[in-house]
């Protein structure tokens, strides 16, 4: 359903104006029962040529690798997928499910889950790591909990008009353009972390939340506060902690005990730092930003 | 008379999968079974976990209703930790709750439900032609329309949790959202609870 909050372009927009055909979706789909099964059994024969696979939701391979703990339209999920994977021009997959295997394939992972082509940071997933679909190229991973809905929209766009080829991917199979950048990346709270102000307990608008609160922006790769969730706001702008779910280690530290809301430190220091900062420059960073620091720093200049 | 059975597998048009399975005698229904084959454990998943895990991982049960989970994950929260829930911030995860709902219902209307009015098999009927005309999927009028607007009340969620689906806003005490925290100087309960 955060598909349906798309605006650049809207849902309806890539039917009408991309001339995007769609042939089916769990929710939005016009085909029920016996009908979808044919349209389903025609793309695997060929008859009906399936551009583009939209997966979402994790490869369930439980009880004992059979997938009958999902089974869909008379068949285990993952049976379908196998099926449909082999004719299907482009893949794309869709959240953390699809992709490495989100919550289901967290610690005890009861559901057997993986995603696609990984399972959390490792290769393979469920169609393997040499897998390529008939245009050649391995499974387009958009992640996110959930994905941002313009992030899908304008890459089926890509694909639809035939420019996917311009789009760099890294070494995750994401797109460069909504994944290069990092979740901190035009975050309102980039002055408060510059000078080490801390957000310290929930329910304020100055400070930054990565000291105190646990805010994975800026390990975490996204676009989301370049471009904003529902037009309006982000997790960290609202003062709620990024949770790195763009990334394959999401739900990161299996939310243990502890790890929750919480920056895990040693000796104060938070024992993970923005990628590329060492330890030593960051607490000299840190003596120089406290020292530098204007008082204005630790108000709330929000308020007015 | 022989009963009939009817599998409709998947029934599609809802969230999630689900399938039905009907059994028809003399042209009625006397029987009627539901069955959604997922199981992912989501409650095994949270044992063992820190207690605000269920913030995070309740919520993203379900695509459309998420804020609810994470109301009732809030709630037990509080409840097991008696916590005192200010006023605001009753407010601001009603707000949340509310604005889920508004945002629900033209989506059930015309993206799961008015689509099956413009189904061939009532093509004879004298309300076809504008039935497919205002419901046809992506490209009816007030299909297009309800779709594009029905984004448009959890902007307000967004302003308090940052994101809809899936912010963990509801936080205990003072709520994550911001607003709450600054309109606990400024804000006076009695005008909002008499």
């Amino acid at each position: 359903m955060s598909f349906l909050n798309a605006e650049e372009p809207t849902v309806c927009d890539l039917i009408a104006d991309f001339g995007i055909k769609l042939l089916w979706h769990p929710s939005l789909g016009v085909e029920l029962g016996n009908n979808l099964q044919t349209l389903l059994r025609d793309c695997i024969a060929g008859t009906i040529p399936l551009d583009i696979l939209v997966f979402e939701g994790s490869v369930v391979n439980a009880p004992n690798g059979t997938g009958e703990w999902n089974r869909f339209a008379d068949r285990a999920m993952k049976d379908w997928l196998a099926d449909l994977a082999k004719v299907a021009k482009f893949i794309v997959a869709v959240g953390d499910c699809a992709t490495w295997g989100g919550i289901p394939a967290m610690s005890p992972n009861p559901s057997e889950s993986e995603g696609l082509q990984f399972l959390k940071r490792q290769e393979g997933g469920f169609l393997g790591k040499d897998f390529v679909s008939q245009a050649g190229l391995p499974v387009i991973n958009i992640p996110g909990c959930p994905a941002h809905p313009d992030w899908i929209t304008q890459i089926l766009v890509a694909i639809a008009t035939g420019r996917i080829a311009d789009i760099a991917f890294d070494e995750l199979n994401r797109p460069q353009t909504f994944f290069n950048t990092y979740t901190q990346t035009g975050c309102t709270r980039n002055v408060h972390f510059a000078y080490k102000a801390s957000t310290a307990e929930f329910g304020q608008r100055k400070g930054c939340l990565f000291y105190d609160l646990g805010c994975r922006g800026p390990m975490t790769h996204s676009s989301c506060n370049r471009i904003l969730w529902n037009r309006v706001s982000s997790k960290t702008r609202a003062g709620m902690p990024c949770l790195g779910c763009t990334e394959p280690e999401f739900p990161f530290f299996d939310l243990k005990p502890g790890t929750v809301f919480k920056t895990q430190t040693v000796m104060g220091v938070p024992k993970e730092l923005p990628p590329g900062v060492n330890k030593k420059d960051y607490a000299l960073l840190t003596m120089v930003a406290k020292d530098a620091a204007p008082p204005w720093a630790e108000e709330d200049f929000f308020t007015v | 008379m022989t009963i009939q059975s009817l599998d409709i597998s998947p029934v599609g048009r809802v969230e999630g999968d689900l399938d039905v399975r009907v059994d028809i005698e003399n042209g009625r229904v006397v029987n009627a079974w539901t069955h959604a084959e997922l199981f992912r454990g989501f409650e095994v998943i949270l044992r063992g976990k820190d207690p605000q895990a269920g913030l995070i991982v309740t919520p993203r049960i379900c695509g459309i209703c998420g804020g609810s989970h994470l109301t009732c994950a809030s709630w037990a929260l509080d409840t097991a930790w008696e916590t005192e829930v200010p006023r605001n911030a009753i407010l601001a995860r009603n707000l949340g709750q509310i604005v889920e709902t508004i945002q629900s219902i033209p989506r059930y209307f015309y993206g799961l439900f008015a689509i099956d009015l413009t189904n061939k098999k009532y093509r004879h009927s004298r309300f076809y032609d504008e039935a497919v005309r205002r419901f046809a999927a992506f490209t009816g009028k007030s299909y297009e329309l309800g779709i594009t607007i029905s984004a448009k009340p959890v902007e307000i969620y967004a302003l308090l949790g940052g994101q809809w689906p899936h912010s963990s806003y509801m936080e205990i005490n003072w709520g994550i959202a911001y607003i709450v925290g600054i309109s606990k100087d400024r804000s006076d309960d009695s005008l909002v609870f008499p």
